[in-house]
């Protein structure tokens, strides 16, 4: 059904002079070129040799290789695997533990009302102002007091709480009806079996999205890896992604191979950004209270 | 059954345990590793510390010395002009995108365009500042050998600012143009039919319609835009180094982080208050300005 206002809209189009509109397209274009440029460099460096990255380091490969992956993969016996491995294992057990603890907290926040709850939930708020980079210097006393540095557990635990996190999920488990949970309570249903088999089914797609945002920032994280961890055993893979060298400080930096190596770190976002990219999408403007 | 609210809380306040159980891991976390260190911070920031040893009371001495110290003041400066340079034309480009993509002549392209235009926002951040290294380097550099130069972006220190520079438009403005193009979405389509059919140009609808109406969407980014500029630490850092960038291009987080490398950690924990301050007068400065003008 076309109604009268989109009538109107179709009009105004067919109007527009198509001089008009091939410019929008090249403005677009344009931008589109910018933003894939950068991607489009790096894959294609990551399959060039050194000596042609120094003449050709903006066009499609002329003398293909593998080479690069081949020396990355063995780079300092398989120190990359072994830091791209570290990054999934830190992202992914940080993303299901701040899901689980975020979603009991918000579940509470949602559907109880309890003596303290508005002082409580403030508090949390009011944490989002506070940038991370200040809890860096006590943290890295308090941790190297515990003898945390260097492991994988200060990696993940001291990330659990997050309240941007815990706040989205309230949002969303505020839509779930409370006839559902009335019903099941009268049915017997006890306040954990109604978190476990009601409130989380139904948030999953929320919880997804909510994952994914969560993940990346785990994923793409630097600084604070940078400060607490020294052993390379220990490393994500964007610590050690900078500091790589090849035959000692004198051979200068070898971009074949860093090109190689952040088309590793790169490529599978990619593909998760384009199989989901609806979800992706929603989730920056769910994120758009972010800081 | 009769309930004020369908999705509100389920039970009254009364003393139940339930919903402190289900907060406990939430608030054991935050408690331990963010209301500690931020208590434990502002007295380290009181003290010489370094780690090991003895701590001695100094009062505000860190914070005075910060303050008189000119390396303090000139990667606040360099802060200021990567917030400023950037978010301009990120602001700019952003907005410009979004009206475009959400024109109803690239209504059927907005499926093409919104996820290649938000692509660099996919890219790890420090994947990307090894590629604008790349691309702006001297010799492997993809701009010297288009230009066929062999300029010194990373290198001149009148010059060193541009890549970073360039690497915060190109990541930001994907970010933005995707919270432009909702609010965007958000204006109903009668409101700008009324404005067309009261005679506006498409000049006057856009500048008396469409931008009052994004107004707190504006106020909204300018403030998360800020906050994050304040943050900047890997741009800098990886373009124009392996780790750490020389003080004349730093930004202020590396007042912390060369503090915690060098063992003043008193030193470090006061640059991070100072950072809180300044991100919190900032978003009040712009809270300000935005009711002024309205």
């Amino acid at each position: 059904m076309v109604n009268a206002t989109t009538q109107a809209h179709v009009k105004s189009v067919s109007q527009a002079q198509r001089p008009a509109r091939i410019a929008m397209h090249a403005f677009l274009i344009l931008a589109a070129l910018i933003a894939v440029f950068p991607v489009f460099i790096m894959i294609s460096g990551s399959f060039k040799p050194i000596t042609e990255l120094f003449i050709n380091s903006w066009g499609f490969p002329r003398a293909f290789t593998l080479d690069n992956y081949l020396r990355l993969l063995n780079y300092n016996s398989g120190m990359i695997m072994h830091s791209f491995m570290n990054s999934v294992f830190i992202s992914a057990s940080t993303t299901v533990l701040q899901l689980i603890v975020a979603s009991m907290a918000g579940f509470a926040f949602s559907k109880y009302n309890f003596r303290g709850k508005n002082l409580l939930f403030m508090m949390f708020m009011l944490t989002m102002m506070v940038p991370g980079e200040l809890l860096l210097t006590p943290q890295f006393i308090i941790f190297s007091r515990l003898g945390w540095l260097n492991s994988y557990q200060v990696q993940i635990i001291p990330a659990v709480a997050n309240t941007f996190a815990m706040f989205m999920c309230r949002q969303f488990m505020d839509s779930i009806p409370n006839e559902m949970i009335e019903a099941a309570r009268v049915d017997g249903a006890g306040h954990w079996r109604i978190y476990t088999q009601m409130i989380l089914p139904t948030s999953v797609p929320t919880l997804g999205a909510l994952g994914i945002l969560q993940f990346l920032g785990k994923w793409n994280d630097y600084l604070y890896p940078r400060i607490m961890i020294t052993k390379v055993q220990f490393k994500p893979i964007m610590v050690i992604l900078p500091t790589l060298t090849e035959g000692g400080d004198t051979s200068g930096t070898p971009y074949d191979l860093i090109l190689a190596g952040c088309t590793l770190v790169v490529i599978p976002m990619l593909i998760v950004f384009f199989a989901l990219q609806d979800k992706f999408l929603k989730s920056v403007t769910l994120g758009s209270v972010k800081g | 059954m009769a309930k004020a609210s369908r999705t509100g809380a389920v039970n009254r306040p009364r003393r139940q345990i339930a919903p402190y159980l289900f907060i406990l891991p939430f608030l054991i976390s935050f408690l331990a590793f963010f209301l500690m260190p931020v208590i434990y911070s502002i007295v380290i920031s009181l003290m010489k510390y370094k780690g090991y040893g003895t701590m001695k009371y100094v009062g505000v001495d860190n914070y005075r010395r910060l303050l008189t110290y000119g390396a303090m003041w000139n990667s606040l400066l360099n802060t200021l002009e990567y917030f400023v340079l950037g978010m301009i034309p990120v602001m700019i480009f952003a907005f410009l995108l979004a009206v475009v993509v959400r024109s109803n002549a690239m209504a059927r392209w907005q499926r093409v365009y919104k996820p290649l235009i938000f692509l660099p926002q996919v890219c790890a951040v420090v994947a990307s500042a090894l590629v604008f290294k790349v691309i702006f380097g001297t010799n492997v550099g993809a701009i010297n050998q288009v230009l066929g130069t062999s300029i010194n972006f990373l290198g001149d220190s009148k010059l060193m600012k541009l890549p970073v520079i360039c690497m915060l438009i190109w990541r930001n403005t994907g970010w933005y143009f995707i919270i432009f193009l909702s609010g965007l979405t958000t204006i109903s389509d009668d409101l700008i039919e009324a404005a067309k059919i009261d005679g506006a140009s498409s000049a006057q609808t856009m500048f008396y319609v469409t931008i009052p109406v994004m107004k707190p969407i504006f106020m909204l980014t300018f403030i998360t835009y800020a906050i994050g500029a304040f943050k900047l630490y890997t741009e800098p850092n990886l373009i124009l180094a392996k780790e750490e960038a020389p003080l004349a291009v730093a930004p202020f987080v590396n007042m912390i982080t060369t503090n915690i490398n060098s063992g003043a950690l008193g030193m470090a924990c006061a640059a991070g208050w100072i950072l809180v301050v300044i991100i919190m007068l900032l978003t009040l400065a712009q809270m300000r300005m935005f009711k002024e003008g309205q």
